[in-house]
């Protein structure tokens, strides 16, 4: 009887020492040093009352005046333990929508994202991230790749991908360091899944091609190919709106003319920027499925033409589709002289897109790591200095608020 | 005839201005006054409905703020457009967004007022000032990566002759004119051929000058 137990506890003993080990041998793209949290940890803070800060919160909404962002600040420092930070959420949503709104400070974003995640709540932090309109969440590059390295290393992918998208929506890919986890976690999820909603396909498609455009190698212009292959194909299956609407891309129609666009700069370009098979097998694979069930589509689109309302708007949209439709084969020939071109100079790389990005990704990201901790410093400063001055301002107000009154109640003694 | 002396009505005083403080607090704010039912397509503040033309804008675009709500400092220092200059000009307009201030009654954060900077076919003002027609379902956000090659714009330039010599006949009846005067300068009279510069129908007003025109109600 008591060996089974025994050998129970040691089971249970194994799988608690596991995890341990599990968590140190998983993946992990950002250095300890960016992760580290000591530097935040020891900046210098207002020790206050959680609950007095909540009070004058209320009394202050309540009297219909403007709470001012460093009592905001100050609510988020002093968070301590999982359910301040569901109490902070709902002060960071009155914030937002009081008159003071547009000044939600840099550091109170995040102080907030760290809070979250050092509470163990990042799904509250990538809930309110995603309903940024309602919370005001717009955090900075370095707090961007804090939340998406917490997410690699715990594997979850999904939430991942939605911080990137995030980031895509903001068009904060300014950092090569954002550029580059981005990329990895973009890769990983395609290697992964393969058939994809078009409102997928649309994020995907921006958050390929916004990175791509920033990087000058060979994984920034085969994510910029893909990219807008990605998109030219939500353009011909659900028009050009559909594409450019809440999202931050252009509204000309011709992205399949953009990928092929590229893909001719890399011919004609002296450097040596190569082009990923991966990205030029899935643009084959989109023209043929655009141009195979022809028939079908052009059936659906007079459909579609006699159910809209017969406006203007919706006659030019259908002309700019059906144009692009028409000139899909063209683009069909021109893919194939240009793949043509590209294999007899040797500009196709053969590596999976993943492995390249990786590799990428171990080159450059200690060198963009140092810049961002140099950076993240220097911030830390400023953002010290900018509390001092607005505490300053605070309590110079509150001292002149104070003199007008005892003058005022003097001049009613007196009279 | 001397007027009877008016005593101070000052109970009536006191009640014009309690009347004009509490317009002033419950005044509809944008998000009331523009809030719209996309179903019916009126405005259920004052209950009329949109122009038919706009009835298709309304469907498929948005307004500026429920742009701006999505950006970091609400898109302080970005370009956004509208869809009929896009549609009606082929050189670049688009505001410079320097200052924004939301209405924080609405639900989403997507009413409130804007202050930029106009480009218009091209030609840039010097100055700041409020963005007009803020709350048509007309504006579009231009990326960051497409800024370049959207504001390029290459000027063309215009060869118009200034100012022309008057005919023979006017300008003999000018200068005798001159020395009947006593004038005796001896500078060609020159005829000025610049027109006063007419602005397209879709150049934005001042919103400042729109509001002061209202008058003062009585």
């Amino acid at each position: 009887m008591a060996a089974p137990m025994v050998r129970c506890g040691i089971l249970l003993a194994r799988k608690v020492l596991l995890p341990q080990h599990s968590l140190a041998g998983k993946r992990c793209l950002l250095s300890a040093a960016y992760v580290d949290s000591h530097k935040w940890e020891t900046r210098e803070k207002e020790e206050c009352h959680l609950a007095d800060l909540a009070s004058l919160m209320d009394k202050t909404y309540e009297r219909k005046l403007p709470v001012s962002s460093l009592t905001i600040s100050r609510f988020v420092d002093n968070i301590s333990s999982r359910e301040e930070v569901d109490h902070a959420e709902y002060y960071l949503y009155k914030f937002r929508h009081s008159p003071n709104c547009w000044y939600l400070r840099d550091w109170t974003i995040h102080t907030w994202i760290r809070q979250c995640l050092k509470y163990g709540a990042q799904d509250k932090a990538l809930y309110t991230l995603v309903n940024k309109v309602q919370y005001g969440i717009f955090p900075d590059n370095f707090t961007f790749n804090l939340l998406m390295d917490y997410f690699i290393k715990t594997e979850n992918y999904k939430n991942a991908l939605a911080v990137v998208f995030e980031v895509m929506m903001q068009e904060a890919f300014e950092a090569p360091s954002t550029q580059l986890l981005s990329l990895y976690v973009l890769y990983h999820c395609l290697a992964k899944k393969t058939d994809l909603t078009w409102e997928e396909e649309r994020n995907f498609g921006a958050s390929l091609l916004l990175p791509g455009l920033k990087q000058k190698n060979s994984v920034g212009l085969s994510s910029q190919l893909y990219g807008y292959t990605l998109l030219g194909k939500v353009e011909l299956q659900q028009g050009l709106r559909a594409v450019y609407h809440n999202m931050p891309l252009l509204w000309q129609p011709g992205y399949l003319d953009r990928a092929l666009q590229v893909m001719e700069k890399v011919v004609s370009a002296p450097e040596d920027g190569k082009l990923c098979k991966e990205a030029l097998e899935v643009l084959d694979r989109a023209l043929k499925v655009l141009t195979a069930p022809a028939p079908a589509s052009s059936e659906e689109q007079p459909q579609e033409g006699e159910d809209s309302q017969g406006s203007g708007n919706l006659a030019e949209q259908s002309d700019m589709e059906e144009s692009e439709q028409s000139r899909l084969p063209q683009y069909l020939e021109r893919f194939k002289a240009l793949h043509s071109k590209l294999q007899a100079l040797g500009k196709v790389e053969s590596g999976n897109l993943l492995t390249l990005t990786t590799q990428l990704v171990k080159e450059q990201l200690p060198t963009c790591e140092a810049e961002d901790i140099a950076a993240y410093e220097q911030k830390l400063q400023r953002w010290h200095l900018e509390r001092v001055h607005l505490i300053q301002r605070e309590q110079e107000q509150r001292e002149k608020a104070k003199q007008e009154h005892q003058a005022r109640r003097g001049a009613k003694a007196s009279a | 005839m001397a007027r009877k002396k008016v005593r101070p009505r000052l109970i009536a005083e006191l009640a014009r201005r309690v009347r004009a403080l509490r317009e002033q607090r419950e005044r509809p704010r944008d998000s009331q006054r523009y809030s719209l039912d996309y179903e019916t397509l009126t405005r259920p503040y004052s209950e009329r409905r949109l122009p038919a033309r706009a009835w298709a804008d309304v469907r498929s675009e948005s307004r500026l703020l429920q742009l701006l709500g999505r950006l970091p400092f609400f898109g302080l220092g970005r370009l956004v457009t509208r869809k009929s200059w896009l549609w009606q000009h082929d050189e670049p307009c688009y505001w410079r967004l320097t200052r924004v201030r939301p209405d924080y009654t609405a639900q989403n954060l997507d009413h409130g007022k804007a202050w930029g900077i106009l480009t218009f076919k091209g030609k840039t003002e010097s100055e700041a000032r409020e963005i007009e027609q803020v709350m048509y379902h007309d504006w579009r956000l231009v990326p960051k990566h497409e800024e370049e090659a959207f504001t390029a714009f290459r000027p063309v330039s215009e060869d118009t002759v200034r100012s022309v010599p008057y005919p023979p006949l006017l300008r003999a009846m000018i200068l005798a004119e001159r020395q009947k005067n006593g004038d005796t300068s001896t500078e060609e009279p020159m005829l000025n051929l610049e027109r006063t510069r007419i602005d397209p129908w879709d150049y934005p007003r001042k919103q400042e000058a729109k509001r002061k025109a209202k008058g003062t109600p009585v």
